[in-house]
């Protein structure tokens, strides 16, 4: 997955304002696109949230949104390494189906490359 | 300074206002409730002087003088909207107008439209003679009432609008709420709710006010478990899997939609 990657899947789904790749294992933010910079601790923010989703009591798999009226923000795990999440923070009117299927879909096409 | 301390909420409006600008926005507008209320909230989030571009997949529906949050002028207007409206354009809006531009706003968003907003700074300043029009007094104009004031619970709007789609409803030491009553259960559904409730302390640290947590999880493929704080405590809802998305959705937009009140 490139940054490329990330920049056409915001440019298709609107209100996409923020979309990163996670690794759950470190903590880390692998990369990120958005139309404005975003502070290192909202990236950080963003990541700690998939953390407690995916590894923590709840232990997610798979999808899972957190949405409000202020926007959602949405984790999609990757198939084939559950530590790979991408996060999405998206305004409320967003839709959501659309976003989910674009992210199984970027993971779809990793597997076949 | 660092973020820290800031409230998500905030910073999360913070950021959107910066990205304003950087592009247009585009809104897709079901009912003439949701359009109305996108094109209301747009006017109430823009501070500064813009000059505001409202179009739809047939091209322009209205250019606006936008400032403080409030409706100042009609600058354009398509050939069918402006046919109705000429008397309108192109001077400051007073509240005397409120009913004409209502009627206005009603016949551009009729609703089942792709809508999308773009600003671009104002030339002039705005006359400090006129205030323009606010959004509330146009939205009671339009006989329209904003979500919180309408529903002082949203949890059990969601579960009205969600009933084909809604399984159980869970609460800590209570059996699970069937609601679907002819609906096949999973035999471990009771499992799930006491998981969800076993995570109460993540839920702490990731659920704020009003928000839900959706996820699905791989030992109930077809389940989705949404996770919401009430001030009664935390209450798990079972939905099926393909619906989250939807779910989510809905919630997040819900209450930026205005209802349809009695004008009494």
């Amino acid at each position: 997955m490139t940054h490329d990657d990330l920049s056409r899947f915001r440019a298709g789904i609107s209100t996409c304002e923020l979309l990163t790749l996670v690794d759950l294992s470190t903590g880390t933010v692998l990369m990120s696109d958005s139309d404005v910079h975003f502070g290192q601790e909202r990236l950080d923010h963003l990541c700690d949230l998939a953390r407690s989703v995916f590894t923590g009591d709840l232990a997610a798999t798979g999808t899972a949104i957190l949405a409000g009226p202020t926007g959602s923000r949405v984790f999609v795990q990757s198939p084939d390494d559950a530590t790979e999440v991408l996060c999405g923070l998206f305004g409320p009117a967003a839709d959501l189906g659309a976003a989910c299927a674009a992210g199984a879909a970027l993971f779809h096409r990793d597997r076949l490359a | 300074m660092t973020g820290e301390g800031v409230p998500g909420d905030l910073a999360t409006i913070l950021s959107r206002a910066a990205a304003v600008g950087t592009g247009p926005r585009r809104i897709e507008a079901a009912t003439s409730e949701e359009a109305l209320g996108s094109v209301l909230d747009a006017i109430a989030t823009c501070i500064l002087p813009r000059r505001m571009t409202v179009s739809d997949e047939s091209g322009l529906l209205l250019g606006l003088e936008v400032a403080s949050g409030n409706l100042m002028q009609l600058i354009d207007a398509s050939t069918s909207l402006r046919a109705g409206c000429a008397d309108l354009m192109s001077r400051p809006l007073r509240p005397a107008d409120l009913g004409p531009v209502a009627a206005l706003l009603s016949k551009a968003f009729p609703g089942e439209q792709v809508i999308t907003f773009s600003t671009s700074p104002h030339g002039a300043a705005s006359d400090p003679a006129h205030a323009g029009l606010t959004c509330p007094a146009m939205l009671h104009t339009l006989g329209l009432t904003p979500f919180d004031l309408a529903v002082p619970d949203r949890l059990a709007y969601l579960i009205e609008a969600a009933d084909e789609v809604l399984i159980a409803i869970c609460r800590p030491g209570q059996k699970p709420l069937v609601t679907q009553p002819g609906q096949p259960l999973p035999d471990d559904l009771s499992n799930l709710a006491d998981m969800a409730f076993d995570g109460l302390n993540d839920l702490d640290n990731i659920l704020k006010e009003n928000e839900i947590l959706l996820i699905t999880r791989r030992v109930d493929a077809d389940l989705a478990l949404g996770l919401v704080h009430t001030e009664t405590g935390a209450v798990a809802l079972i939905f099926k899997a393909d619906s989250l998305p939807e779910i989510a959705a809905y919630w997040a937009n819900m209450a930026n939609t205005p209802l349809i009140c009695d004008p009494a």
